[in-house]
């Protein structure tokens, strides 16, 4: 009995949850238009943006990440431009103490284009080589990398958002992120779906 | 402590008084032991529950701060898994009844039930702090994500923590209560003789003085606290005490030993009622009533009860001492016994104590009485006998005359018998007379009677033989004289003696005749003789025992215990004065010896007479010869009664003597100056005008010493012995006298003279 009533409510929340992130999404389309056309945006992007914001919430970098306390995270997107428009909402929200700002790589300079970046988003449009270069690229910096590619994970990336039973989940790979010197909350992987070491 | 009602703390209060000071001390010690506990527990209890809460508070808020920062990812992931495996960490608290984590918008995220039928409140009834109902504890607190609320933590706890640390925090005081009261009983019980033992050691110290009413005992201590001020202050006390109970019992026992120590009865009336409160051992000798009997009675059961003697008067009496009076009176009082005697009551009041008194001092003097009385018979006795004395020479000579000339009528010739049977009865009352006269002056002499050694059975004989003559021939007369002892007694009282017992026989037998007996033997007693045991004053030894038995009418038991008392008489008053064995009586004891005497009614009497035997050699009385002899030689006669001297003239021509009588005693002195009639032999009277007999005869030895002389006399000191008192007396014979009595001296005297003086008579 209690159980339906969990998930007519959880329900109920993720509807909730995800009206904000509409009208936000149709307010941002509205900002986007002038930097780029018209690009549909999909619920799964928002809560991938949603998610993106949480996992922040969770992470502490190093202090070698930052160049000052008031230095904002900078979210590099390498995605479908519906992916990208999803993300840029974030710039109003602040994740430890910190502004957040989104960047979208361009095509040529992606690898090169790293420099200031505290998340990468690698989207499922990407390669499997462009990804894994850009994962590459990122091997030594204090980047939290998140993509959806299948072996995203076995190619050092850190965190993997996937869909499961039509809720999103992600996997994390703690031996990439400690190489990363970016540690979790435990209670962020006591969430996640699979834990890498 | 409990305030019950008045009759509860009068009884907790009768217990209390009724415990030793032991249990007292034990019970005060254990109460305020308690009492501190249960203060301390009360504190302690409170203290604890308020903590346990507090506690309770803090551990749950501490469990609802773990749950809040846990579950942040799960409420920003929104993962309800997460979330339940957070919350079944409370299976492992079992007083963590409802947990719930709820989304920021109030909905549940996930909950935790320990019971599935309770519901989970929605939203959450607080969002923040805590709150404690009745029997719960609820906690909230918010789910903060890098400073944003994400949700809120909400627990519900029942308070079974509080009660099992308050249960735990109860048992643990009550084993410490246990063990708090077994310590202090047995450290109150151990200690408290610190306290108790010496107060108890007084305490049985007083005990033991108050019953063993010893007060020489004392109380010790060990302490110098407040007991042992007590204790010196008892013993201090104590000692005072006993010194004055000392002095209470000697005082006591003086006045016990000078109350009973008395010869006279004392009485201790009380002064408002004449109740007899107290009497002294004297009381109970003297009434024959023991002390407690005494106590009993009323002065008049103590008296005769013939007016005045009765209880009203003694009321009055005892009332007039109470008013101040102090009288002294006579009293008849009654013993026990019933008999009666006089006493002397002296009265006096005193204060006993707190109380008045009268005090009465009782002396028999029924003793006093009885010798005020014989004094006053002894008076009189003796002016009779002055009286006797007085006219007993006139009254001899005159029996003299009357009996020396019956006799001459008797023995001058034929005679009818009828007028020979009147001159004996003349004879026989002038012996009788005679003899009367005799006692009389015995009596009524004054100085005591020369005592010396003889033979009583020569006395007996003599005096036997003058009985003969004037007891009837219907009395039949026994002698046994077989003693041969000497004692030391006065001659004449021991005639007096023999008389006055024969007489008092032959009267007693006078009416029918009888057997008179009379015995004289030597007796010895030894202490087991049953008249020594009997009789005291009579020591044992060897005695002359004069036996004097009768058949006649004998005396009852009540007569026998009076027959010794002067005037005491059976007799009518012609035939005596009762004064015979009174006088047989004190003569025998001045003799040192005891008369006795057993008699039955109608059986007649024995008296017997014992007489303590004289160790000296007995001299041989002179006995004078009985036998008329008669001689030639010549005799002067001096006597101033006529009749006599004619009597004694007449006397002396009969037996053949020649005899010239005068009767001026200066004549017959004139006769020897002269040297006419060359007498052989004076005969003088006594009491003369002129010149007494012993006078007359110192004179006419101074002549004739040679000469012997006879002195008659029915009147003189000297003369009632049979002894001469002066050297110029040879013989003497007392008046009246018989002729053989005269005839006996005047020859015994003359042969005597002749035998040392001159040649036999013969040779004259």
């Amino acid at each position: 009995m209690v159980a339906p009533t969990l998930a007519a409510g959880l329900r109920i929340l993720c509807v909730c949850a995800s009206v904000p992130f509409m009208l936000l999404l149709a307010r941002a389309e509205g900002g986007a238009t002038a930097r780029a056309s018209a690009t549909p945006v999909l619920e799964d992007s928002l809560i991938r943006a949603a998610f993106i914001h949480k996992f922040l919430l969770f992470t502490d970098f190093p202090a070698r990440a930052f160049s000052s306390e008031s230095e904002p995270i900078t979210i590099c997107a390498w995605a479908a431009p519906g992916d990208v428009v999803a993300l840029e909402p974030l710039e109003n929200k602040n994740a430890r103490g910190r502004p957040l700002r989104v960047r979208q790589l361009s095509d040529t300079d992606r690898a090169k284009h790293l420099e200031g970046c505290h998340v990468l988003f690698v989207g499922l449009h990407s390669s499997v080589q462009a990804t894994r270069s850009l994962l590459a690229a990122t091997q030594g910096k204090p980047i939290l990398t998140v993509g959806e590619h299948d072996g995203f994970l076995d190619w050092n990336g850190i965190i993997r958002l996937l869909v499961r039973d039509g809720r999103m989940a992600f996997e994390v790979n703690v031996a990439s992120a400690r190489r990363a010197d970016i540690s979790f909350r435990a209670q962020m992987l006591r969430v996640a779906e699979k834990v890498v070491e | 402590m409990v305030v019950g009602t008045p009759a509860r703390r009068s009884r907790i209060r009768q217990v209390l008084r009724g415990l030793s000071i032991r249990r007292k001390i034990v019970l005060v010690t254990l109460l305020v032991s308690l009492t501190a506990l249960l203060l301390a527990s009360g504190v302690v209890v409170g203290g604890g529950w308020l903590i346990s809460r507090e506690t309770l508070v803090r551990d749950l808020s501490a469990q609802a701060e773990v749950l809040s920062d846990n579950c942040g990812a799960a409420l920003t992931f929104d993962d309800r898994k997460d979330a339940e495996r957070l919350l079944s960490a409370f299976h492992a608290m079992p007083h963590v009844k409802v947990a719930g984590i709820y989304r920021q918008d109030g909905s549940l995220l996930a909950a935790y039930r320990q019971n599935p039928q309770v519901e989970i409140p929605l939203p959450p009834p607080i969002r923040q702090g805590h709150r404690y109902l009745p029997t719960r504890l609820e906690v909230a607190r918010p789910a903060v994500l890098d400073g944003q609320v994400v949700g809120t933590v909400f627990l519900r706890a029942d308070l079974t923590p509080v009660y099992s640390f308050l249960r735990i925090l109860l048992l643990t005081l009550g084993a410490a209560f246990v063990l708090a009261i077994a310590a202090t009983s047995l450290l109150a019980s151990w200690l408290q003789r610190y306290v108790s033992s010496p107060v108890i050691r007084l305490a049985e110290v007083a005990r033991r003085i108050s019953s063993e009413k010893d007060f020489s005992i004392r109380a010790s201590h060990d302490t110098d606290d407040e007991i042992g001020v007590l204790t010196d202050a008892f013993n201090q006390t104590l000692e005072a005490v006993n010194q004055s109970h000392r002095a209470l019992v000697a005082s006591e026992n003086n006045y016990r030993a000078i109350f009973n120590g008395v010869s006279d009865a004392i009485f201790i009336h009380d002064a408002s009622s004449g109740e007899i409160v107290d009497v002294n051992e004297a009381m109970a000798v003297m009434f024959g009533y023991t002390r407690e009997e005494a106590l009993g009675l009323t002065v008049g059961q103590l008296s005769s009860g013939e007016s005045p003697y009765t209880q009203n008067r003694a009321l009055d009496h005892l009332h007039g001492t109470a008013h101040g009076g102090t009288p002294v009176f006579e009293w008849r009082s009654r013993r026990k016994s019933g008999e009666l005697f006089w006493s002397e009551v002296a009265l006096r009041r005193v204060e006993l104590g707190e109380r008045s008194r009268i005090i009465a001092v009782v002396r028999d003097i029924d003793e006093r009485k009885q010798m005020e009385k014989q004094l006053q018979q002894a008076q009189k006795m003796e002016a009779i006998g002055t009286l006797a004395g007085g006219i007993a020479h006139d009254f001899n000579n005159l029996l003299q005359a009357m009996l020396g000339n019956t006799e001459l009528a008797l023995t001058s010739g034929p005679m009818s018998d009828e007028a020979v049977q009147c001159l004996e009865n003349i004879d026989k009352a002038g012996q009788r007379a005679s003899d009367l006269v005799r006692q009389i002056l015995s009596l009524s002499r004054q100085s005591d009677a020369e005592m010396k050694s003889l033979q009583p059975g020569s006395i007996l004989k003599e005096a036997l033989r003058l009985l003969r003559s004037s007891i009837p021939k219907s009395i039949t007369f026994k002698e046994a004289i077989a003693s041969k002892s000497a004692v030391r007694a006065d001659p004449t009282q021991l005639h007096q003696i023999v008389m006055n017992l024969c007489t008092n026989a032959y009267h007693a037998m006078q009416m029918g005749g009888g057997v008179l007996s009379i015995a004289l033997d030597d007796v010895e007693l030894d202490d087991s003789a049953e008249l020594v045991q009997a009789i005291g004053g009579l020591s044992r030894g060897h005695y002359v025992r004069l036996t004097v038995a009768d058949t006649g009418h004998g005396m009852s038991p009540e007569v026998q215990k009076r027959i010794f008392d002067p005037y005491f008489t059976t007799k009518d008053k012609t035939k005596g004065t009762g004064l015979g064995l009174a006088v047989v009586a004190g003569i025998v004891k001045k003799m040192k010896g005891t008369i006795t005497v057993s008699s039955q009614p109608g059986a007649g009497s024995v008296f017997t007479v014992y007489l303590p035997v004289e160790t000296l050699e007995a001299r041989e009385t002179p006995v004078l010869t009985s036998s008329l002899s008669g001689g030639n030689e010549r005799v002067l006669v001096v006597d101033d009664e006529p009749s006599v001297a004619t009597l004694c003239g007449t006397i002396l021509e009969r037996l053949g003597y020649t005899a010239r009588v005068v009767t001026d005693p200066l004549i017959a002195l004139e006769i020897f100056r002269s040297g006419a009639g060359n007498f052989d032999i004076l005969v003088t009277d006594m009491s003369m005008p002129g010149r007494s007999g012993i006078e007359l005869a110192r004179e006419i030895k101074a002549i004739r010493p040679e000469l012997p002389v006879v002195l008659t006399s029915g009147f003189s000191e000297e003369l009632i012995s049979d002894e001469p008192q002066t050297p110029f007396i040879d013989a003497m014979v007392r008046k009246p006298y018989s002729q053989a009595d005269l005839a006996a001296a005047i020859r015994t005297l003359l042969d005597a003279t002749q035998t040392s003086v001159t040649p036999a008579r013969g040779m004259r």
